[in-house]
């Protein structure tokens, strides 16, 4: 498939007046060589070839034929491009819109066609024509389909091709006539045109606008061509030479300015002038083999042919050559001239051959044979033809048409002549000996003055004399670079004004007056009218070694070189350039200086292999720039759709196909491409894919442009903006959010941190409180006093109960000591304390006092309290309630799950302890500082009962 | 199917005006491939057709295995199997209409285009063929020459016989017609 194939067919001359022969090149569109048989052809927005054909639909950018898709068994008969969008017509009627490399079906409600689909369009109010086989054609808007056949009035059903006239106007092409179809007076009316009229045949193949005036092109079946009118309505057939012999007709390509490309069944592609659009004048071209259905102009200039076997390509009048057959070897062409007549002089050595340039014959005739090589050819303005020869002086026509030999100027006679240039009466020769001025106005010529070293030249060898519009003689020296005479005075250009070199080779002045010229090993400059400016491979440039430049009557500029040609357009500011690699038989150059001809129409000749190529004057903005297209783009290597343009953090390696669109000089193509937003400068590349692995969020340019020289541009570039967002903990809203929760969290830390000092700074002053409190209870001289009273007793009565009881009073102190500056101890190690407490007490009140503890084992080692709770109970309930046997005080203490309560028997004393309540106060502020839980305390019917809780 | 749609079209053009249909009478089809080694005719007599003058419509066709002829009866059977597939296609045919605006009912001698579907080896083309017509007291005499592609209709030619075969053959198609009866 990518494979293109491409040879140079040589064209076979029919016989005609127009002698020219076109370029081509052949593409299989397969790499088998297949033919494949191509029907319709087409130029999108993006430049792209598109080709339709039986086996599916293909793209060419310039180097490759790419196959794109097919619909099986549906052969595509006819294809448009609406901008970029490519719509598909097919051999059974129905209609497609390729999207993104696949062919969609393109909806038609209503009437719509069953047979084949011959031409297709979409006008610029969106209107879709399509033209059937066998349905006369419609009108598709909105996709709903209106019929126009035999029924509404057409006068056959077959229906070629269809065009699109202003005032609402459509000319449509049948089996029967031209038929135009327009709206009076709110009805359909249709205009019928047949033989009866003055066509030439009924079978109306196709019709074909012309771009710059009203007469149509009308191509048909066996009776060649006519002209339809679009104004007057009126057809007519021109006159043809010896008759209409080239076949069907297929297609029609007008050029404007009476010219037109017709390609037929019978293999011919035909280039067609007229005049008067009366007389036809054909010149034709066969191509073996090769029938051409549909004809395309590219932006190039170039033409390209949908054939039966495959896709051609020819170039149209602006690059065309004049065959001269063996034995004429045109690359030893030493010196050419083309007089007013339009008849091309040239010499081969000493032999002098003219060519009529309009005549029927591409044979040279041999007018003279000189004694010396003839080097230099010049008509002057009253058709004096001047040749110079190596050694042997100047020889000019004279008034019998012969050639003579100028005599009587001594510094000619056996001069060896580089240049002969003229301009109104005065007369250049260049040799070696300086340039000879003559003047011309006499018939015998005389010696002006010399142009040479001594005179302020810069050289004795001066290669050529050219002089230009404004009335100023260049001369290409060697040794004194380029000089300028004006007025008398000699300017001589140099390094200075941007000449490096010394040897100046050729001078030409271009359509816009400006003035080139080549020096030796440096390449081409231009003058601006102050500097002179190079032009280098650079700018495209093939060869600096440049031997011949030329310019035409519309700016272009032929510039012959060992390497090829280049011809500069100066509308696309570059190089168009031809060379031996691209198959169209350009294969050497003449390496003899300022070797060309200009005809009366200032069309340049060249002389090559075969014949000489002619550049012609070029009057359609041709448009040779490269374009590029972004083929596709591939996250992780995958294709995403163009349309994608934002990726998640992660999605992020990304990958570019883009695809290089030139049909001048494809084989330069290159590309420099940029990422914004990752870095800012450019890469230049011939790769056609670019990969960026691991890019950081943030939003991004992809540009690439396309060159052919290395100056890139952005005309000619494509772009691809998307985003890879950050990822969500990166986000602005988010790190908000972030920052927010950090404050929070810190806040209430420090809040909650603050308020647990605070609060341990309050547990801490109420336990010292109630230490201190507790102390002073127990050191209370009451305690004191009762227990060592009752310790004397006991030392009287029972010394061992005495020894137990101090050991107790000891162990209430120091569990006392040990516990104070806990915040809670374990239930049991509170009820150890309770215990001695109580041994002591009960020491002292016997019988009086009932204490009874039911807590359970587990509840004992696995709850804690708040350390003396218990003990302080205890001793209040001592300390307020009256303890005696005949009112004993009874104490019970019990535990659940959460709580213990201590319940006594409620007996108050009389007269109040001072310091009532603060230690039951103490306990309950201790708990509200360590815990939720309450403290419960109050009075039943006989008990006093505190519930503390468990912790 | 071509026979059925054959039918239907005379039958369908048969209610119309007698005088408007025309059947064929005797036809005979012949072709002959000049290649550089060999030379092939055959003929076909079992040539059937239909024209209705006013409409300018018609249908012709042969059965392909009704040629005879050729260079010997092992080339009729290569033209059969080989390339014709007779058995898949059996029939090829030429329907379409006529060109020209000319009554052919009337006395005289008309050369017309007949612009149809040529059907070959199963494969359709568009042509438009040269008739000669030549009416004689309400008989039509038709005769016509053309070349046939075998490549447009997809015949494969094997290179063994690439110089016994030409691309295109050259078909003379010519009988007589009558006007149809009820």
């Amino acid at each position: 498939m990518r494979c293109v194939l491409f040879m140079l067919m040589m064209l076979v001359c029919a016989g005609s007046a127009q002698a020219q022969h076109t370029f081509s090149r052949h593409f299989f569109l397969n790499d088998a060589d297949m033919p494949v048989k191509t029907n319709a052809i087409t130029q999108d927005g993006h430049g792209y070839i598109w080709i339709g054909t039986d086996m599916g639909i293909y793209r060419f950018n310039g180097r490759q034929v790419v196959f794109i898709t097919a619909k099986k068994d549906k052969p595509i008969t006819a294809l448009t491009a609406y901008g970029n969008t490519i719509l598909i017509g097919f051999a059974d009627g129905s209609v497609g819109v390729l999207d993104d490399k696949l062919i969609k079906p393109y909806n038609i409600e209503g009437a719509k066609p069953a047979s084949a689909i011959k031409d297709i369009r979409m006008d610029g109010a969106g209107v879709l024509w399509l033209c059937s086989e066998g349905d006369g054609f419609f009108a598709v808007i909105n996709h709903i389909g209106v019929p126009c056949n035999k029924t509404t009035g057409l006068s056959d059903d077959y229906v070629y091709n269809l065009s699109l006239f202003p005032n609402k106007r459509v000319v449509v092409s049948t089996d029967q006539g031209i038929n135009e179809v327009f709206f009076e007076k709110g009805k359909l009316q249709i205009n019928n045109v047949t033989t009866r009229q003055g066509l030439a045949d009924n079978i109306v193949r196709v019709l074909k606008p012309s771009p710059d005036v009203t007469d149509c092109w009308v191509g048909t079946q066996e009776g060649g061509i006519s002209f339809y009118c679009s104004n007057s309505r009126k057809v007519w057939t021109p006159y043809i030479d010896s008759a209409w012999r080239w076949g069907q007709i297929n297609d029609i390509l007008p050029m404007g300015k009476g010219r037109a490309w017709v390609a037929t069944e019978d293999g011919y592609l035909l280039e067609l002038y007229t005049r008067d659009y009366d007389t036809v004048y054909v010149n034709a071209h066969y191509f073996e083999g090769r029938k051409t259905k549909q004809l395309l102009l590219g932006r190039s200039g170039v033409i390209w042919c949908a054939t039966n076997t495959g896709m051609t390509m020819i170039t149209d009048a602006y690059m065309q050559y004049l065959p001269v057959l063996q034995p004429y070897t045109l690359k030893d062409v030493r010196a050419m001239a083309c007089d007013k007549d339009n008849n091309l002089w040239f010499s081969l050595e000493e032999k002098l051959y003219k060519l009529p340039l309009n005549g029927k014959t591409n044979t040279p005739v041999l007018q003279h044979t000189a004694t010396a090589g003839i080097t230099a050819l010049h008509v002057d303005a009253n058709r004096t033809l001047w040749a110079g020869t190596i050694g042997d002086g100047v020889w000019y026509t004279r008034a019998n048409g012969k050639l003579t030999k100028l005599q009587g100027i001594s510094m000619l006679e056996k001069e060896n002549v580089l240049d002969i240039s003229s301009a109104g009466n005065t007369l250049w020769v260049s040799g070696l000996n300086g340039v000879a001025e003559l003047d011309i106005s006499q018939p015998i010529p005389t010696l002006r003055r010399v142009h040479n070293k001594n005179s302020g030249a810069g050289s004795d060898y001066i290669y050529q004399v050219y002089p230009d519009s404004k009335g100023r003689i260049w001369m290409a020296t060697d040794g004194g670079g380029v000089t300028m005479l004006q007025n008398g005075v000699y300017t001589q250009y140099n390094a200075a004004q941007g000449i490096k070199s010394k040897v100046a080779y050729t001078v030409a002045e271009d359509a816009d007056g400006r003035i080139w010229a080549s020096a030796l090993g440096d390449g081409l400059y231009y003058f601006n009218g102050s500097k002179w400016q190079l032009l280098t491979s650079k700018q495209g440039l093939q060869d600096v070694n440049i031997h011949t430049i030329a310019a035409n009557a519309t700016g272009q500029v032929v510039v012959v070189h060992d390497n090829g040609i280049d011809v500069w357009y100066p509308y696309s500011n570059q190089f168009r350039s031809y060379n031996s690699r691209q198959g169209i038989h350009i294969d050497s150059t003449s390496r003899i200086l300022k070797l060309y001809a200009r005809d009366t129409s200032r069309n340049v000749y060249v002389p090559f292999e075969h014949g000489f190529i002619v550049f012609r004057n070029i009057y359609a903005p041709f448009d040779i720039r490269p374009d590029v297209h972004i083929e596709n783009v591939s996250l992780f290597f995958k294709p995403v759709s163009i349309e994608k343009t934002k990726y998640a953090h992660n999605e992020n390696h990304i990958s570019f196909a883009y695809d290089g669109i030139n049909f001048a000089n494809p084989d330069k193509l290159h590309y420099r491409y940029k990422l914004d937003g990752y870095n800012d400068t450019w890469v230049v590349t011939n790769d056609e894919a670019v990969t960026f692995p691991q890019l950081p969020p943030g939003k991004y340019t992809f540009t690439v442009q396309a060159s052919l020289n290395s100056s890139f541009g952005k005309y000619n570039e494509a772009s691809y903006t998307f985003r890879i967002r950050q990822p969500f903990w990166r986000t602005p809203w988010f790190i908000i959010f972030f920052a927010g929760l950090i404050f929070g969290v810190v806040y209430a830390y420090i809040t909650i941190r603050e308020k647990n000092l605070r609060k341990l700074a309050t547990l801490q002053r109420e336990r010292l409180m109630f230490e201190y409190e507790n102390l002073k209870s127990q050191v209370n001289p009451h305690f004191l006093f009762n227990s060592l009273n009752t310790l004397a007793s006991l030392i009287e009565d029972d010394k061992d109960a005495a020894g137990k009881y101090t050991g107790h009073l000891s162990d209430l102190y120091r569990n006392m000591l040990l516990h104070r500056n806990k915040d809670l101890v374990l239930l049991n190690e509170e009820i150890a304390i309770l215990e001695n407490y109580l041994y002591v007490q009960k020491s002292r009140f016997a019988d009086a006092l009932h204490i009874q503890i039911d807590i359970s084992a587990t509840i004992l080692s696995s709850k804690r309290i708040v350390p003396l709770a218990l003990q302080l109970l205890v001793e209040n309930a001592l300390k307020h309630n009256v303890v005696s046997k005949s009112k004993p005080l009874h104490i019970i203490i019990t535990a659940t799950g959460d709580s213990i309560t201590i319940r006594n028997s409620f007996n108050p004393k009389i007269s109040k302890e001072k310091g009532a309540g603060l230690g039951l106060k103490n306990i309950q502020k201790r708990y509200t500082l360590l815990t939720d839980k309450k403290m419960y305390y109050g009075v039943s019917e006989k008990e006093f009962i505190v519930n503390l809780p468990l912790l | 199917m071509l026979k059925l749609l054959l039918i239907t079209f005379s039958t369908f053009i048969s209610l119309q005006a007698a005088a408007q249909v025309y059947e064929m009478q005797k036809g005979m089809i012949r072709f002959f491939s000049d290649a550089p080694h060999e030379l092939i005719r055959a003929t076909a007599k079992d040539l059937r057709g239909v024209l209705d003058i006013k409409k300018k419509t018609f249908a012709f066709k042969v059965s392909n295995a009704s040629f005879q002829g050729f260079n010997s009866p092992l080339q009729r059977e290569h033209f059969n199997e080989n390339y014709m597939e007779s058995d898949v296609f059996p029939e090829s045919s030429f329907t379409g209409k006529i060109i020209e605006d000319v009554d052919v009912s009337k006395d005289g001698e008309y050369k017309l285009r007949a612009k149809g579907k040529l059907k070959i080896h199963g494969v359709e083309q568009e042509r438009i063929i040269d008739v000669e017509i030549r009416a004689k007291n309400g008989k039509l005499i038709v005769h016509s020459e053309f070349f046939v592609s075998l490549y447009d209709h997809n015949i494969k030619i094997p290179k063994v016989v690439y110089d016994k075969l030409a691309p295109d053959i050259h078909v003379t198609v010519g009988g007589s017609m009558v006007p149809a009866v009820k």
